[in-house]
C-alpha cells in the first residue's frame, strides 16, 4: 500500500484523482507488456486506448458516487 | 518554416494556443487579485520573477531535449499528455453534468483577494504577500503552460511553432484583461477545457504508442480518430450523468 502511494504520489502532480491516475497507469503498464511480449502492435494500442476511456468513465463513475 | 511545415503544425499550435488561454486566465486573475490588494507594482513584480524562472527552467530544459533519443522522448511526452489531457476531460465531464460547480473567475478572484487581505492583515506586509500570491499563481499555472507546449511541440520539432501559440494566447488574454481591469469570466473556460483535454488525450495516446513502438493505422490521421472518439465519450458521459442527475428531482416532482 505504501509502495502504491510512493508511486502514485508524483503522477499525483499531474493528476489529482488516484482511480484515473491508477488506471492510467495500468493501461501504458499492460500496453508495454504487450508490445515486449511481441503481441501485435495493434492490440497493445487497443488496450492502451481502450484502458484511456475506461480510465475516464470509472473514474467519473465514481466521483458521482462520492 | 514553409506553408506545409505551418498545417503540419496547426494541432501542436491549436492545443498550445487554447490550453494557454485557460491557464493565462487563470494566472491573470489571481495578479489581478494581488494588484488590487497592494497595487501593480509587487504584483507585477511577482508574476514577473515568474516569468524569468520559468525562461530559465523552459530554455535550460528545451536545450536537454535535443540529445535524448527520439522514443523515450515520444513515450514521457505521451505519458504527460494523457495524465495532463485525461484530468482536464474528467473535470470538465464532471462540470458539464453539474457534479462539479462551473469554474468562475469572480468567485476565484474574490475569494483569493479575501484570503490575501486576511494574510496581509496577520503579518501586517500586504506588499510582500501581493508579491508571493501573484509569483506562486504565474508560476504555477506557467509551469502547465510550459510542460504542455514542450508536450505537444517536442516530438516533431514543433516546439516553435507551440511557444508562439501560447505567446499569442498570453498576448490576447493580457490585452483585453489590462484593456476591461477586472477578471475575464466571460471566457468559457469549461468548453475550453472540453476542447484542450479531448487534443492533450489523443496526443496522449498517439506518442505513448509511438514511443512504444505502435504503428497506427493511418498514421498521423488515427490521433484524429483518437480525438473524436475522446469526444464522443466525453459527451455523452456528461449528457448521461445529466440526465440521471434529473431523473430522481422529475420522478419526485411527478409524484
Amino acid at each position: 500500500m505504501k509502495l502504491w502511494r510512493l508511486l502514485l504520489g508524483p503522477i499525483r502532480l499531474f493528476v489529482d484523482d488516484a482511480v484515473l491516475a491508477g488506471i492510467l497507469l495500468a493501461a501504458i503498464a499492460t500496453a508495454a507488456l504487450l508490445v515486449w511480449l511481441g503481441a501485435h502492435p495493434l492490440g497493445a494500442g487497443g488496450v492502451l486506448l481502450g484502458g484511456c476511456l475506461a480510465a475516464l468513465v470509472v473514474s467519473v463513475g465514481a466521483a458521482c458516487k462520492a | 518554416m514553409d506553408l506545409a511545415a505551418w498545417g503540419g503544425a496547426a494541432p501542436a499550435v491549436t492545443a498550445a494556443f487554447l490550453a494557454s488561454l485557460v491557464e493565462v486566465v487563470e494566472a491573470f486573475t489571481l495578479v489581478l487579485a494581488a494588484a488590487t490588494l497592494a497595487g501593480w507594482r509587487p504584483a507585477l513584480l511577482g508574476a514577473g520573477a515568474a516569468t524569468a524562472v520559468l525562461a530559465i527552467l523552459v530554455l535550460s530544459l528545451g536545450a536537454l531535449l535535443a540529445d535524448v533519443p527520439l522514443r523515450p522522448l515520444q513515450f514521457v511526452v505521451g505519458v504527460l499528455l494523457l495524465l495532463f489531457g485525461m484530468r482536464w476531460l474528467r473535470k470538465a465531464v464532471l462540470r458539464a453534468a453539474g457534479i462539479l460547480p462551473q469554474h468562475d473567475e469572480e468567485h476565484v478572484f474574490a475569494t483569493e483577494a479575501a484570503q490575501m487581505v486576511q494574510r496581509a492583515r496577520r503579518r501586517d506586509g500586504a506588499q510582500g504577500i501581493a508579491a508571493l500570491a501573484a509569483f506562486k499563481g504565474t508560476f504555477l499555472e506557467g509551469l502547465e503552460v510550459a510542460v504542455v507546449v514542450t508536450a505537444v511541440g517536442a516530438p516533431r520539432g514543433q516546439l516553435w511553432a507551440a511557444s508562439l501559440g501560447a505567446l499569442a494566447a498570453t498576448a490576447i488574454v493580457l490585452a483585453i484583461g489590462l484593456l476591461v481591469h477586472r477578471p475575464l469570466s466571460r471566457v468559457p473556460e469549461n468548453a475550453l477545457k472540453l476542447g484542450v483535454g479531448v487534443l492533450l488525450s489523443a496526443f496522449g495516446v498517439y506518442w505513448t504508442g509511438e514511443g512504444l513502438g505502435i504503428a497506427w493505422p493511418g498514421e498521423d490521421l488515427a490521433s484524429v480518430a483518437f480525438a473524436a472518439l475522446f469526444l464522443a465519450t466525453a459527451l455523452a458521459l456528461a449528457a448521461g450523468l445529466r440526465r440521471l442527475r434529473q431523473k430522481p428531482t422529475a420522478g419526485r416532482e411527478g409524484g
